[in-house]
């Protein structure tokens, strides 16, 4: 079908441009934000706060 | 045997019989003659055949499968739950008997196969719509038994046709299309067939050219009994009810001749969005709305109501169009068999798609307009079940009624809003909010999820390239984001399909996306 087909190529432009945008950080040596999404994972009663005891 | 002429007992007339006729009615008076063996016997006068739509007339000639056969005679049977049908006698050159039997636009051509004489016939009372019964070869599956009436006939009949006769008969059909009837009469008979069209009959003679009229074209032009009102009946010969459009009376039509049964209530709550009488044109075919009917089941205490319109066609016969939760579609009759074991089901395979069973229960009418093919009754009640392959379902009537049980199996396929304006070129008709029971479900293709890995696997190549010893070092969480940013699109997809389905099964009892 021709609107699969549009799908499948509209996508394949959009996955290109990530693509493209990806190799460019990476050549330049480009490091990710810290958007915090590992940030506290290997606290538990070590990390501190008011669990466990911790004051 | 030859051809034989004789004079009718009643009038003198030339009565002529062909080479296996049993009875020939005479064109002058109407007198059935039966062929005796020196002389000919009265068998008392026929009434006048109801005028039917069909484009099949006695004298007509044509081949099937390569023999050639003329149209001889015909017996009009009456119903038992209302109307009547034709069956028409194929005189073959080489002495054989085919009997065209034409019920709502369908045509089923059978000849008579004799039964082994050890062959064992269940018992008429025995056989139930769904069961099978071994007729010598593929099991053949009942859907529907009954008792009709001999009406009317003229010309040639192969068999001793008795005016008011009773005929017990069991419809079957096989796994391959083959369809077959059994007659219970002194001796069981037995004729097998299949489902054929005009165009296998190649049909000649006088009259076969005409175009038949479609049901918008004037019609019989009537006044309500009850308030005198006029009325249109658009199918005359095929309609058993009709309803007045001045009164709201449910009118029983008996051929044209219309008589008060009761006033229904009023339809003001029920928006009829498209017109009867109205015209349109759906898969190439030409349709006029003819009956309006609104139906319901209940589920958990609550009622679901929909809308049927029913389309006729004179050389298809009737389809239906079904309106639910804005949702629209066109349902007509399998082209290829179901079987009738539809009770046991929870799944089939037709047409290499898997049908899944979405609801069983029991449909109610609550209102009906316009004409209607049989006696319909507001509160008359069948038994369903409906299985769905989107766009497509499968639904399962069955209906007992007087002397007749009987199984109607119908498929329906989803239509859009706008292909339903543009077939019959109404307007403003509401469109669907929410997901409808057959409609399609979003799907951009395989394309789209095979693009999807490749890039994937370009970024990775990409990270691995840049990680060497030496370069300038990709980040594995910048890798990573632009890993889930192409893969949004494709898991968004997913993820909304799926709920799509939930939605689509949510108020089936047989979900399978059901959490308890």
């Amino acid at each position: 079908m021709k609107s699969n087909k549009t799908w499948a190529i509209a996508y394949l432009l959009f996955g290109l441009c990530v693509c493209l945008g990806f190799g460019v950080a990476a050549a330049n040596g480009w490091r990710a934000p810290n958007l915090g999404l590992l940030d506290g994972s290997s606290g538990g009663r070590s990390y501190g706060g008011s669990w466990g005891g911790g004051k | 045997m030859k051809r034989r002429t004789a004079s009718c007992p009643s009038c003198g007339a030339p009565v002529t019989f062909g080479p296996g006729s049993v009875i020939a009615v005479c064109d002058f008076c109407k007198t059935v003659v039966a062929r005796g063996d020196k002389k000919v016997e009265d068998h008392g006068k026929v009434a006048d055949l109801v005028e039917t739509s069909s484009r099949l007339r006695r004298g007509m000639t044509g081949r099937y499968k390569r023999r050639s056969f003329t149209i001889a005679g015909r017996v009009q049977y009456r119903h038992p739950a209302g109307g009547v049908w034709d069956e028409w006698y194929l005189a073959f050159s080489e002495g054989r008997w085919g009997w065209l039997a034409e019920a709502q636009g369908n045509l089923y051509l059978t000849f008579e196969k004799r039964l082994r004489r050890n062959a064992k016939v269940p018992d008429f009372d025995d056989l139930g719509v769904g069961k099978s019964v071994d007729l010598g070869g593929a099991p053949f599956e009942v859907f529907e038994r009954g008792t009709a009436t001999c009406g009317s006939a003229e010309g040639e009949i192969p068999w001793d046709f008795r005016i008011g006769a009773e005929h017990r008969f069991v419809d079957l059909q096989d796994a391959k299309g083959r369809v077959a009837t059994l007659e219970y009469g002194a001796e069981p008979q037995l004729f097998v067939g299949e489902v054929v069209s005009v165009d296998d009959l190649n049909l000649s003679g006088e009259g076969w050219d005409f175009e038949p009229e479609t049901a918008s074209g004037g019609g019989l032009q009537l006044n309500c009994p009850n308030c005198a009102g006029p009325l249109t009946l658009r199918v005359p010969d095929q309609s058993l009810r009709v309803t007045c459009p001045s009164c709201n009376s449910l009118l029983d039509a008996n051929s044209g001749k219309l008589s008060y049964l009761k006033t229904l209530k009023s339809r003001e709550s029920f928006p009829i969005l498209i017109p009867l009488g109205k015209e349109g044109k759906l898969f190439g075919e030409k349709y006029t709305v003819i009956g309006y009917m609104r139906r319901y089941a209940t589920w958990m205490g609550k009622m679901f109501p929909w809308n049927e319109y029913l389309l006729y066609n004179p050389d298809l016969g009737f389809r239906w169009l079904v309106h639910n939760d804005n949702h629209w579609s066109f349902v007509h009759p399998p082209k290829q068999p179901v079987s009738a074991k539809w009770r046991r089901w929870k799944q089939f395979t037709y047409d290499n798609s898997q049908f899944r069973l979405y609801d069983r229960g029991v449909a109610y009418v609550r209102y009906v307009i316009g004409e209607f093919y049989w006696k319909v009754e507001v509160g008359e009640k069948v038994t369903t079940a409906d299985f769905i392959a989107p766009p497509r379902m499968v639904s399962f009537e069955w209906s007992e009624t007087g002397k007749s049980e009987e199984l109607n199996v119908s498929l329906g396929n989803y239509v859009t809003v706008d292909e339903i304006q543009q077939a019959f070129d109404v307007k403003s008709i509401p469109r669907p909010w929410g997901v409808g029971v057959i409609q399609p479900g979003p799907w951009p293709g395989w394309g789209l999820f095979l693009v999807w890995p490749i890039l994937v696997l370009f970024l990775v190549l990409i990270h691995a390239a840049y990680s060497k010893p030496g370069a300038t070092g990709s980040d594995g969480w910048l890798c990573f984001y632009a890993i889930l940013t192409v893969s949004s699109v494709p898991l968004g997809i997913l993820a909304y399909r799926y709920a799509f389905e939930v939605n689509r099964w949510q108020n089936s009892d047989f979900s399978p996306y059901a959490t308890e």
